[in-house]
């Protein structure tokens, strides 16, 4: 590419030498895996959009309906009821997770005794399912609370508080990974003036530190935020919804139950086209949340 | 690590940091340490003494585990070796077809090139259950919902992601290696094998990990997709176990669990300067 730019001869070269020998192999190189791309992804998310406008109970057999679907949904108490639950779970997780991690990250990278073998452990949650994470707490929990003859599909808060600290044992060592890189990065000599200086810890941390690690910050933030919104084994795992609530109206809402289960559970006959806008609209959402993540870390590339 | 020590009363908080987080450690790997604990333990006891170390009443020994063989009427061992099969296959796939496809991409760089990125690059932030009913409805139609097809649906759904990783790094190899490569005669098929992939290795070995770990912990498309009667893979099976009404096998289940994360974390401990290089790179990819 550089060469390109700087001469038009290295172009041409470029262009014979590189550029057409590669081409003819169009077939080989490119074509499996876009040709698989449109089967697992373009056609399916093309249709999918077009079904959210339908009434369908079957991909074959549909009416158009227009914004019917979508009417529908926003009138739905259950899909309601999930999307501020898990924006509130988003919430309180983000803050828990990213905490944490940054306090654990902040110490292993001080030089402690044991710094590797820690990190080791903390990871490790990392790399189990999210079904078999919510079984093992899910037994562990229910271990507890039967001491108190209750269990956590009981009370809404127990699922919540289960399902948070469930996500904090499995990030934490994820995204103490991405601060402990971040720490690694800090400029010594910034660090060592402040020393001189007599700069306290605090002021260290708050002023050097914390200020030279916003691009993992950023990332973490954003990390646990499209994580909390795509939930769904853990979810399923712990409670699968459970309490459930009957409104005066007559419908049920699943108090535990997150946006990610919501839409699944509505892919049931009678309720596709509804699920399918559901789908939609949870796309635009965790799309939104990725570009301005996107955004937010080029702004820092350009500033460096 | 920062050595930072040089102040007086650093190393009196060190220890007591290493004390600290040695407690924090052991309490973290508690919840596994239960897992074992119940799989040898009988349900009425897991279910009134959960927390309690296994006593003569107790006791099952394997039992649980013999148990958890058949539990469920589908051979435990059925569903390992679909997992193996799913996950190497596509992680293979993967790696093959997509570090091709960037490659391609990179050094073409045609319109019709740039907007096949741009499409994998959009896919990334695409949830899978905008497209779960769709392409379980695809899948059957085109017969990819066996174990042995299913890699064709991972690759497209997770091409995204590998795609941009391997372009990433590509764009950073200088051009003149290839040249010079093209110049002494070697054709497009024979560079990218014996020149680009070789340089290609750590991006190779992040985007294994990460597909790897996608696709053996996978639940909703495996389940999706697969007719489950016939074919499950580890997390359906178990959530079938334990989804199913009726009263549930705790210590089988438990066994089976314990069964289910022995292999991850022996992988992860052979292969764990990798996984966490694999994990953080795409972390990062923003």
């Amino acid at each position: 590419m550089k060469v390109r730019r700087v001469k038009n001869d290295g172009a041409a070269l470029n262009s014979k030498l590189i550029r057409r020998p590669i081409q003819r192999w169009f077939w080989l190189f490119l074509l499996p895996t876009f040709a698989s791309f449109c089967i697992g992804f373009v056609y399916p998310f093309l249709k999918g959009l077009f079904l959210s406008f339908c009434k369908f109970k079957t991909t074959s057999k549909w009416t158009w309906i227009g914004l019917k679907n979508y009417g529908t949904i926003f009138r739905d108490a259950s899909f309601l009821h999930a999307f501020w639950y898990t924006a509130l779970f988003a919430v309180v997780s983000l803050v828990i997770i990213n905490v944490l991690a940054f306090a654990v990250a902040y110490c292993l990278t001080k030089g402690i005794k044991g710094s590797n073998l820690f990190r080791t452990v903390f990871f490790m949650p990392n790399l189990i399912g999210g079904i078999v994470l919510g079984y093992i707490w899910l037994m562990i929990f229910d271990g507890i609370l039967s001491h108190y003859n209750t269990a956590v599909v009981l009370q809404t808060k127990y699922g919540f508080w289960g399902l948070v600290i469930l996500m904090c044992w499995q990030q934490i060592g994820y995204m103490m990974i991405i601060y402990i890189a971040g720490l690694q990065a800090v400029p010594e000599d910034m660090l060592e003036a402040a020393k001189i200086d007599g700069a306290s810890s605090w002021k260290t941390l708050w002023h050097i530190t914390i200020p030279n690690v916003m691009p993992s910050i950023t990332i973490c933030t954003f990390l646990s935020l499209t994580n909390s919104f795509k939930l769904y084994d853990q979810n399923l795992a712990l409670t699968n919804g459970s309490p459930f609530k009957t409104l005066a109206d007559g419908s049920v809402i699943k108090t535990t139950e997150m946006l990610a289960l919501n839409i699944v559970n509505s892919n049931t006959s009678n309720t596709r086209g509804p699920g399918q806008a559901k789908a939609v609209v949870f796309f635009i959402l965790v799309a939104a949340i990725g570009l301005i993540q996107l955004t937010a870390s080029r702004n820092k590339e350009v500033q460096q | 690590m920062k050595q930072q020590n040089g102040f007086r009363g650093e190393r009196t908080s060190h220890t007591i940091l290493t004390v600290v987080f040695s407690v924090i450690a052991v309490a973290y790997l508690y919840p596994i340490f239960i897992v074992l604990v119940n799989s040898l333990k009988s349900n009425a006891a897991i279910n009134t003494a959960t927390f309690a170390l296994p006593n003569g009443d107790s006791f099952m020994g394997l039992q649980n585990y013999i148990k958890g063989m058949t539990f469920g009427n589908y051979p435990f061992l059925k569903s390992v070796g679909y997992s193996f099969l799913i996950t190497v296959v596509s992680a293979v796939l993967i790696l093959v077809c997509t570090s091709m496809a960037a490659w391609y991409i990179s050094r073409v760089g045609s319109l019709a090139s740039k907007i096949a990125y741009f499409m994998f690059v959009f896919s990334m932030v695409v949830p899978f259950q905008m497209v779960m009913f769709t392409l379980s409805k695809t899948a059957d139609t085109l017969k990819l919902n066996t174990p042995f097809t299913i890699p064709v649906i991972y690759l497209g759904f997770g091409a995204g992601l590998a795609v941009f990783m391997f372009s990433g790094f590509v764009k950073s190899i200088p051009l003149e290696i290839e040249e010079a490569a093209a110049i002494d005669g070697c054709g497009p098929v024979r560079t990218f094998f014996t020149v680009v992939l070789p340089m290609l290795k750590p991006t190779l070995i992040s985007v294994g990990v990460l597909e790897i770990m996608w696709v053996w912990n996978d639940y909703l498309l495996p389940y999706l997709v697969l007719d489950i009667n016939e074919y499950r893979t580890i997390p359906i099976h178990i959530q079938y176990l334990r989804g199913s009404y009726g009263t549930v096998d705790m210590g089988a289940t438990m066994a089976l669990i314990l069964m289910s994360i022995v292999p991850v974390i022996i992988f992860y401990l052979t292969c764990q300067k990798y996984i966490i290089k694999g994990v953080a790179a795409g972390a990062v990819k923003g």
